[in-house]
């Protein structure tokens, strides 16, 4: 066991690798400003209705499809609530979907990505399992899931989790398939390390860069999901605020209140756009390959 | 053929910097007249992404012959082959720059514009890379390829005048079956194959010059001498002149009739082949031909390294050939 | 070649199969009683059991499944109880205009895509290639239901330029059939475009640095010539990978665009059924849906051998 150690402490190249991209990161201003702008958004939208005690919900007649002006900086929709509120609100949800099926989609994907390259019988059954997932549009299967589960945020939450764990599994398998060509693992092997150590104490951290750049591409998926769902009327259900159903909301007044589109769209584009920055960003810190 | 030759060399209109005005230094190379090629004192830089520039070549002249057969020697990263790809101007434009002449038939190829060089490219100069098995397009026939090299130079000719011309070129490089070549892919190919096939392509339009850039080096010894010989026969048969670029010396011995020998982008020694095995003047000739193991005798322990007689010699690298350009060297960096 | 494409056919199965019963188990997790459902409010117990039996529902889960999935096999894929409908000409007649809208966005997306994605590549790293990818980078942000707001308001409303909404049959009225589906069209092409072109650039700065292409320039080849024919042919493969696997991403997309320009076609169908609980047709759109996927994927794969020789001659 002992001569386990000393090669399990011979690969910290990879260990060392790891901390050495945190300098990178400095150097990588896409990363820097993706990760600040994202940080400043869900600040912004889970802070500002907070601390203003700020009120999404409550319709009002007297102030419906009002302009934007100083009291109401984005508007207000057709039953009289303020746009800028509700834009905040609706990130707040966004953002709490797309972290949250990111998150559970990326733990699951890891574990199923790791042992089906390392099993390859199991790994067969559940690539196919992941290649019939992957046969239709996440949209299509997450609709279906929400009429079988309810229109809830958190059938919303858990659809999306399944319909991503394929992509971040074929990720996290191809990664692992090409470690474990690597002469370190075939010295584990021979030394009579065991499967759970190899995998997770040595070839899960050569992974998980593929991993982090996967998981936040997957968030900003997410996101465009759920608010494509909440569009056609089967994501977060009104009265909550989202993106996308404000958006639903603004197509019968898109003729006479383009506040009502403008806003949530610019707040939805600009969020995924961040979040793509910072996972382009990520990319050139963990695979210099595709820095062009 | 001789009629469609003089069409595709160069119009009259082209810039012309005159060879006398540009060759000062090349003046003394003794067969000069018959010069098909001129290198006049080039310099090559290129440049990284950060934009700083490095001089890879620094100061090389030579000449070239009607029909000779000139041998560029040295040891990899010497610059023989950037200065063999510096003749048809093929590195990146945007990351090189070059300094001083180069010459063919009086013309200025660093004054050329991008249309002339094409013609010149495959056309009046063929070239030969060094790997054969990815120097071809992977995904077209072998025909797609040479005949699209002989409508870009020759538009003028049928269908089957191409089909010809690329058939006999093939059948000049040596292949046994033309026919059925013409059909396959690259990856059908060995290398040994696939190199008479690059040869067909460089001979196709009939070129005056052929640059060979370790035409032999990734292919194993009994297909190397097959290829020279084709090389050699080549330049009997067709008048053609050939810049062979090796690090072989054996190769030089057995091809070439002059030789410059290259070292850290410089030309140490020019000489005619027979010469330059009989007396080398420069230490590093010396050391490069030293470093060949002997065929017959005593073997040696060790053999003797190019930095041994560098090293003797002391750092002092100025060349000792008597028809070198000296200000090359000393205005050196 | 066709032993390859026979091959392919035949991985497709596992796929199908497993698509099968993922759309059969999500659908028949939405819980309620559609023999109820197709019985009315009125019926008795006894009505509702004899609809119970004739829709095969008294069966156990397994049976009905392996049932389903043999109907499959034979092109049909199911009786809607709750329209009375069969399935399969239902899901034809409103995936057409689905489809259209689709394969409109990708013709456009390729003719755009593919030209800026090789411009970039050519002028690696200057101006042109910067301006391509920061759009690239823009339009992958921009939801193709968004776009198609967007749009509407440029448009539709201060330029009065094309149609609003609605679909037109092709039959009646080829122009107006036209002009409906070119809204639609660019909002779904919208992030194609940015999928395709960055895969175009990167693939071509790829092959554009191959010993094939000094020897291209080396032939005295023009410019065009060695990008279009030397560098491109050799950069199809991964824009065709690309091109077939974001093919869900478009379907997705014209689904959901068709909400903005009230397109009937499959994703109202789909919402629709959900509110009606008729599951016979969600399971149907399902699988149909894969079908379609699977398809662009096999016809993506027999491009792949009409591209490379090497392909071709591992099927023979």
């Amino acid at each position: 066991m002992a001569e386990v150690n000393v090669v399990a402490n011979a690969t910290p190249s990879k260990f060392s690798k790891l901390s050495s991209k945190w300098s990178v990161l400095r150097t990588s201003p896409s990363t820097l400003i993706g990760g600040v702008l994202l940080l400043v958004i869900a600040l912004a939208c889970i802070l500002i209705p907070w601390l203003g005690h700020m009120d999404g919900t409550t319709t009002n007649t007297a102030n419906m499809l009002l302009a934007p002006s100083a009291r109401h900086p984005m508007g207000t929709d057709n039953v009289g609530r303020d746009t800028f509120t509700r834009v905040l609100l609706g990130g707040k949800a966004s953002l709490t979907v797309g972290i949250s099926a990111a998150a559970i989609a990326g733990i699951i994907g890891f574990i199923v990505g790791l042992y089906s390259a390392y099993y390859s019988k199991l790994g067969y059954l559940l690539m196919r399992v992941c290649d019939g997932l992957m046969a239709f549009p996440a949209i299509l299967f997450a609709i279906v899931f929400i009429g079988a589960f309810g229109q809830s945020m958190r059938s919303v939450i858990l659809s999306l989790s399944i319909v991503f764990i394929p992509m971040v599994a074929r990720i996290v398998r191809s990664a692992t398939l090409s470690n474990m060509n690597e002469n370190y693992v075939q010295v584990l092997t021979n030394l009579g390390a065991g499967s759970f150590r190899i995998l997770w104490r040595n070839i899960a951290l050569n992974v998980i860069g593929a991993w982090i750049v996967e998981v936040t591409f997957v968030c900003a998926d997410a996101i465009l999901v759920e608010a494509a769902m909440s569009f056609i009327g089967a994501g977060i259900p009104q009265p909550q605020a989202s993106w996308g159903n404000m958006l639903y909301d603004s197509r019968t007044y898109i003729y006479s209140a383009w506040w009502m589109t403008v806003f949530p769209g610019l707040a939805l584009a600009f969020t995924v756009f961040v979040i793509n920055m910072l996972g382009d960003g990520l990319r050139e810190v963990f695979d210099p390959k595709s820095r062009r | 053929m001789n009629d469609s030759q003089q069409e595709r060399s160069l119009p009259a209109s082209t810039q012309i910097l005159e060879s006398a005005e540009t060759s000062k230094t090349v003046e003394n190379i003794e067969h000069d007249a018959r010069a098909l090629l001129k290198v006049n004192n080039l310099k090559v830089d290129f440049s990284n992404s950060r934009h700083q520039w490095t001089r890879i070549v620094h100061g090389v002249s030579f000449a070239v012959g009607k029909g000779e057969i000139l041998g560029i020697v040295g040891e990899s990263g010497c610059g023989k082959s950037v200065t063999a790809f510096s003749i048809l101007r093929l590195h990146e434009r945007r990351t090189t720059r070059y300094e001083g002449a180069i010459t063919f038939e009086g013309h200025d190829i660093f004054s050329l514009g991008q249309k002339q060089l094409r013609t010149l490219r495959g056309g009046d100069i063929g070239f030969i890379f060094q790997n054969p098995m990815s120097s071809l397009n992977p995904l077209l026939t072998i025909g797609q390829q040479l005949r699209e090299t002989v409508r870009t130079h020759q538009p003028s000719l049928s269908k089957n005048e191409v089909e010809s011309s690329c058939i006999e070129a093939l059948h000049d490089a040596g292949s046994d079956n033309p026919e059925s070549w013409m059909k396959q892919y690259p990856y059908q190919f060995s290398g040994g194959m696939l190199q008479r096939v690059m040869i067909g392509m460089a001979l196709i339009n009939h070129p005056k010059l052929l640059i060979a850039d370790e035409p032999t080096t990734a292919l194993d010894v009994t297909i190397q001498m097959q290829l020279l010989k084709v090389l050699r026969d080549l330049r009997k048969t067709r008048d053609m002149s050939i810049v062979l670029i090796t690090h072989d010396m054996g190769v030089v011995a057995q091809m070439c009739d002059r030789v410059e020998v290259m070292y850290q982008g410089r030309i140490m020694e020019s000489a005619p082949v027979s010469d330059i095995f009989a007396h080398p003047r420069n230490p590093y000739t010396q050391g490069l031909l030293a470093a060949i193991p002997p065929m017959e005798g005593l073997r040696p322990k060790r053999l003797k390294t190019v930095s041994d007689f560098l090293k003797q010699s002391g750092s002092d690298l100025s060349p000792h050939g008597n028809v070198m350009d000296h200000a090359a060297f000393t205005a050196k960096e | 070649m066709g032993r390859y494409v026979g091959k392919r056919l035949l991985s497709a199965i596992p796929v199908l199969f497993i698509v099968g019963i993922i759309a059969f188990v999500l659908s028949h997790l939405s819980g309620g009683d559609p023999a109820r459902v197709v019985a009315g409010n009125d019926a008795t117990q006894a009505q509702v059991e004899a609809i119970r039996q004739q829709m095969g529902l008294n069966q156990s889960l397994p049976i009905q499944l392996w049932q389903w999935m043999i109907n499959i096999f034979h092109g049909n894929l199911g009786y809607s109880y709750i329209l009375g409908e069969q399935v399969t000409p239902t899901i034809l007649s409103h995936i057409f205009p689905t489809l259209s809208v689709a394969l409109f966005g990708e013709a456009i997306s390729l003719v755009v895509a593919i030209p800026l994605g090789v411009l970039a590549a050519d002028k690696h790293r200057r101006i042109a290639d910067k301006i391509v990818l920061a759009f690239a980078t823009l339009t992958t942000s921009l939801p193709s239901f968004l776009a198609g707001l967007l749009l509407m308001i440029v448009f539709v409303l201060q330029l009065k330029l094309l149609p609003a909404s609605g679909f037109v049959d092709p039959n009646e009225d080829f122009a107006g059939y036209f002009s409906h589906l070119i809204l639609p069209g660019v909002s779904v092409a919208t992030l194609q475009i940015a999928i395709i072109s960055r895969m175009t650039r990167s693939s071509m700065i790829d092959a554009l640095g191959s010993d094939y292409m000094r020897t291209a320039s080396a032939k005295g080849l023009t410019r065009s010539r060695q990008l279009w024919v030397h560098a491109f042919k050799n950069s199809s493969i991964p824009i065709l990978t690309i091109i077939g696997q974001s093919f869900g991403e478009l379907i997705a997309g014209a689904i959901v665009v068709e909400t903005v320009f009230d397109v009937p076609g499959i994703g109202q169908l789909v919402v629709n059924s959900i509110l009606r609980r008729d599951y016979q047709m969600i399971q149907g759109i399902m699988i149909f849906v894969a079908l379609v996927f699977i398809i662009v994927n096999l016809i993506t794969d027999v491009l792949y051998a009409v591209v490379d020789p090497r392909i071709r001659e591992r099927s023979f």
